[in-house]
């Protein structure tokens, strides 16, 4: 997320990249507004038309070859019969105007602007303005699709180099190309490329090194100078052979502003014929670092690779030792000797605590079955026996004596019984005669009984004419009632 | 330098960084590990050798036939321009 967070001066640096990659020269025509003109030389001014807008910067020094008045036309080559005012004079808002240049980012302003190298008033480019419509033709013709462009081969051992073989393009291409690549095989297709000659010239090597089939890559270098010097490679001929040539085809033309259709067609393009060998082959001092970097690796790689299976050995040799039957032996020894050292140990203690028992049994024995002890238990035995004798005996005369008192005390016992006895049986048999009823009839008394035996004791239990029984003390008398009388 | 064998640096470059790859990431035996190791070192001597004398050789193609032209005919001086 970080990383993904730009500051202003980095997205500004990158828009910049990319905006002067995209344009690094361009023809713009438009109205001049906003003219300016400050001390320092610079001249600021805005093209536009109905609804856009550039800003436009003409520093001083790109100023210096068009201050004097125009003795030629800088776009092609036209030499004019009388000299014409410099742009710089005519220059005023609201004048249509051709601008060339290139497109750079104002960062402190945060803008866009056209830094102007060429400019002349619209209408006066007649090449220019052809420039333009075969560009248009060509674009819509799609010569100058992306989509058709190859790469280049990676290193390219086989070079179709069509230039002049006198021309400081060849030299500057040779020079750079020196310390690149792996050894490559350069043919030279020598040719013309300036003047009308050069069209011709120019289609044949392309033709020919199509048809040869050899080169892996046609690269066509010419050096920097004027648009009409450079005329040929806007030819339509010219183009073609690109458009249809069967190998890839970089083109180096002019300086870094120059642009040709050729350039535009050109499956790559390269800004000089110097930049087009470095666009053709990598560094060798480049190649020789990826090397290294290689070579370090493989050395790394192999020192850590071998470190890797030597510890891998290492661990086997001790996994070994470690399992061998020697060592194997001596664990088991080891073992061994541990459980015989428990064993052992066991052992004394189960002795030591059954010698524990023993002696405390022993010490009882000894102190149980000794002569003092018997002997004694002996005498004491005899003591008993002759105390239980005498006990016995005392026991025996005491429960005589007292069977005597006993019987002594039963006898006065019961004789005291008996004549208490007699004396009650006397004295009841004395009560017994006071007591009987039929003893006062002796003395006068009378007793009189219902028919029934019943005891008469009221007149009214009988009445006259009923028999009565009347005991006397000697005897007995039945008499009737004759009368009841009560008192 | 014959078409065949034009590009070998290029393949030997990339045997040479597949081998140090092999030897970084896969479990090899001792063996292959060395055989690998060899091969990536002639590998890298091959290379630098021919970094080392790796040269353009230039010729001009006229009259249908190719004449050799030496670079440093080619190539005068620097100041050239």
């Amino acid at each position: 997320m970080q990383d993904s967070i730009l500051t202003v001066r980095q997205l500004t640096e990158k828009l910049s990249k990319n905006l002067e990659g995209r344009f690094p020269f361009v023809w713009v025509r438009g109205e001049v507004s906003n003219l300016s003109r400050p001390p320092s030389g610079n001249i600021y001014f805005s093209l536009k038309d109905q609804d856009a807008q550039l800003q436009c910067v003409w520093f001083l020094n790109q100023q210096r070859h068009v201050r004097q008045g125009q003795i030629f036309d800088p776009l092609t080559g036209e030499i004019f019969d009388a000299p014409k005012p410099a742009p710089f004079d005519i220059l005023r808002d609201g004048l249509t105007m051709l601008c060339a240049g290139r497109i750079s980012v104002y960062a402190a302003r945060g803008q866009y602007q056209l830094i102007v190298e060429l400019a002349q008033e619209a209408g006066q480019g007649l090449l220019a303005q052809a420039f333009e419509e075969r560009k248009h033709k060509l674009s819509m013709l799609g010569y100058f699709a992306l989509e058709r462009k190859r790469p280049l081969p990676y290193d390219p051992k086989r070079i179709a180099l069509i230039t002049s073989p006198s021309g400081a393009a060849l030299h500057d291409f040779l020079r750079l190309g020196k310390d690149r690549g792996t050894g490559a095989q350069i043919r030279l297709f020598p040719s013309l490329v300036q003047g009308d000659a050069a069209v011709s010239e120019i289609v044949t090597a392309l033709h020919l090194a199509d048809v040869q089939n050899w080169a892996q890559v046609a690269v066509l270098i010419r050096g920097g100078g004027s648009l009409e010097d450079l005329w040929a490679f806007n030819e339509e001929s010219v183009v073609d052979a690109v458009f249809h040539s069967r190998i890839p085809v970089l083109v180096g033309i002019g300086h870094e502003v120059d642009v040709t259709l050729t350039d535009l067609t050109a499956d790559v393009r390269a800004a000089t014929p110097s930049h087009a060998a470095q666009m053709l082959w990598p560094l060798r001092a480049e190649l020789l670092q990826r090397l290294d970097e290689a070579n370090a690796g493989l050395h790394q790689a192999m020192t850590n690779y071998l470190n890797v299976a030597g510890r891998c050995l290492h661990e086997q040799e001790k996994a070994l030792h470690w399992l061998s039957p020697a060592r194997y032996h001596v664990r088991l020894m080891e073992r061994l000797a541990g459980i015989s050292l428990s064993l052992e140990r066991a052992t004394r203690q189960w002795l030591m605590s059954k010698q524990h028992v023993f002696e405390k049994l022993e010490a009882a024995r000894q102190g149980a079955s000794s002569p003092q002890k018997l002997r004694g238990s002996a005498g004491h035995l005899n003591l008993l026996t002759s105390a239980l004798h005498k006990a016995f005996a005392r026991v025996l005369s005491n429960a005589e004596s007292d069977l005597a008192v006993q019987l002594h005390l039963l006898c006065i016992n019961i004789s005291t019984l008996l004549e208490n006895r007699i004396n009650m049986h006397n004295y009841l048999t004395l009560a017994l005669g006071v007591c009987n009823p039929l003893a006062p009839l002796v003395r006068g008394y009378a007793l009189a009984f219902t028919s029934e035996g019943d005891i008469l004791r009221s007149i009214k239990q009988t009445m006259t004419g009923r028999e009565i029984d009347v005991r006397l003390g000697d005897g007995r008398l039945t008499a009737v009632v004759r009368a009841v009388k009560p008192r | 330098m014959t078409e065949k064998t034009e590009d070998l640096f290029e393949k030997k470059m990339s045997r040479l960084q597949a081998i140090v790859k092999s030897l970084e990431t896969e479990d090899l035996p001792l063996e292959q590990g060395m055989a690998l190791y060899k091969e990536g070192v002639a590998c890298s001597h091959f290379c630098r050798e021919q970094l080392e004398k790796a040269r353009h050789e230039l010729a001009l193609w006229q009259d249908g036939e190719s004449k050799d032209l030496s670079l440093t005919a080619a190539l005068p001086d620097d100041t050239t321009e």
